[in-house]
């Protein structure tokens, strides 16, 4: 039988520690923890729960990262004001918005967000957080709720959304106005959005053809709304997020008669299916990127938060057992 | 061959489930903290550790059923305006 060292053209080294670039299939003994370890193991993406939310509620606002996320107003049902802050363990609950707004949509970071829209009543109030204090931020040119949003507190996007009729307004936001942009193709509600004020895509959401919902997809690029290829799963009120228009997902969501548990990768061209989440719900929010996103909240109204962990390759120990 | 093992749990927040689990066994959960978990060793000590009560598939279901049918009577007596808000709960057929 070929030796490992035939095999790999590598002798097993004996190393006090794991070496800073091991190479995939390479091979070695730890002798400080006495483990045979072996770099390139594939981890599948996977979902796992994270901390509760300390109010459950649905059609909230998110944005921020896994491990800092802002969870902002809701319906439970009823309008509501709370908003909390997520540290990758425990949400706490921080300074409410001036107002109670439900079917608002955020952007930005825990410390550096926006807070724009909402309703009904349909308003086009925007607050801004600065991690600590929430302020007014300038006014959409056209109130609605429902909309997607994404980028940063001094480069934001807002598109799609719901007055009474599926909108297709897109509004930029500088960190001072809004300016009205392109609309979008499709008149949507409950889409997700993600990406940046540039270079964003506009994912699914409910159409005025109703049921089933939408896959459309539709990106972005600062000058005009594009139309691309579609996700495979029509859904709308997913869950969603990514920090690019190249790697973004979208979780959970209706396609009218099912509540949906699918996720989809999209890299800026095709899409591709992933784990499932663990609690299929719709109308909770999202944030975070492809390979480290969140969701919390939904209908129920519930309180669970799910953390995504993209595919990935990791060094792992050798066992006999 | 029993392809899964239903039962109740709290969720008691941050580590209840882990990416580890969703890697070393089927779970989806469900309305009246009702959890379905796939049936192997470690699916079963994941119940087990998390204070969980075995359900036969039957008494699941029922659990289930009685939690969105209460749903379903809560959405029923809101406000047409609420109404357009959320979503009249589904029926769940656990697997």
């Amino acid at each position: 039988m070929a030796g490992y060292n035939e095999i790999r053209g590598l002798r097993v080294k004996y190393l006090s520690d794991d070496p800073a670039n091991p190479e995939d299939g390479q091979v070695w003994y730890n002798s400080t923890t006495g483990n045979l370890r072996v770099d390139g193991i594939a981890l599948a993406a996977s979902w796992a729960n994270g901390g509760n939310l300390g109010t459950a509620r649905y059609s909230l606002a998110g944005s921020g990262t896994q491990t800092a996320t802002l969870a902002v107003g809701g319906n439970n049902p009823g309008a509501n004001a709370v908003v909390e802050e997520y540290d990758g363990s425990s949400w706490s609950e921080v300074n409410n918005i001036p107002t109670a707004r439900r079917n608002i949509s955020g952007f930005g970071t825990q410390t550096a967000s926006v807070a724009a829209g909402g309703g009904p009543p349909y308003t086009t109030t925007s607050y801004e957080y600065d991690g600590t204090n929430w302020s007014g931020g300038g006014n959409l040119n056209t109130a609605r709720g429902f909309a997607s949003a994404n980028g940063t507190l001094t480069a934001g996007l807002y598109a799609g959304g719901y007055t009474g009729t599926n909108l297709t307004n897109s509004e930029s936001y500088n960190g001072t106005a809004w300016t009205a942009t392109p609309a979008i193709n499709t008149a949507r509600r409950k889409g997700q959005s993600a990406g940046t004020q540039t270079a964003a895509v506009f994912m699914e959401g409910l159409n005025n053809t109703g049921y089933p919902s939408s896959n459309n997809v539709e990106e972005y690029d600062g000058s005009s709304w594009t139309s691309v290829n579609s996700a495979t799963n029509p859904r709308y009120a997913g869950m969603g997020g990514g920090a690019l228009q190249t790697a973004s997902f979208i979780a959970g969501g209706s396609n009218g008669p099912s509540t949906l548990n699918k996720t989809e990768l999209y890299d800026g061209t095709n899409w591709s299916n992933s784990a499932t989440i663990t609690t299929a719900r719709l109308n909770g929010s999202g944030a975070g990127t492809q390979t480290a996103g969140i969701i919390f909240g939904g209908i129920g109204p519930n309180a669970q938060t799910e953390e995504f962990t993209g595919a990935t390759v990791v060094i792992k120990n050798i066992t006999t057992s | 061959m029993a392809l899964f093992i239903y039962g109740t749990a709290t969720n008691t927040g941050k580590g209840f489930f882990t990416h580890q689990d969703r890697q070393d066994f089927y779970l989806s959960g469900h309305p009246a903290n009702v959890w379905v978990i796939g049936y192997n060793e470690k699916g079963a000590r994941w119940l087990a550790e998390k204070g969980g009560v075995e359900k036969t598939k039957a008494e699941a279901q029922a659990l289930v059923d009685a939690e969105i049918t209460a749903a379903q009577t809560a959405w029923d007596a809101l406000s047409d305006e609420q109404k357009a808000m959320s979503h009249r709960p589904t029926d769940i057929t656990l697997p």
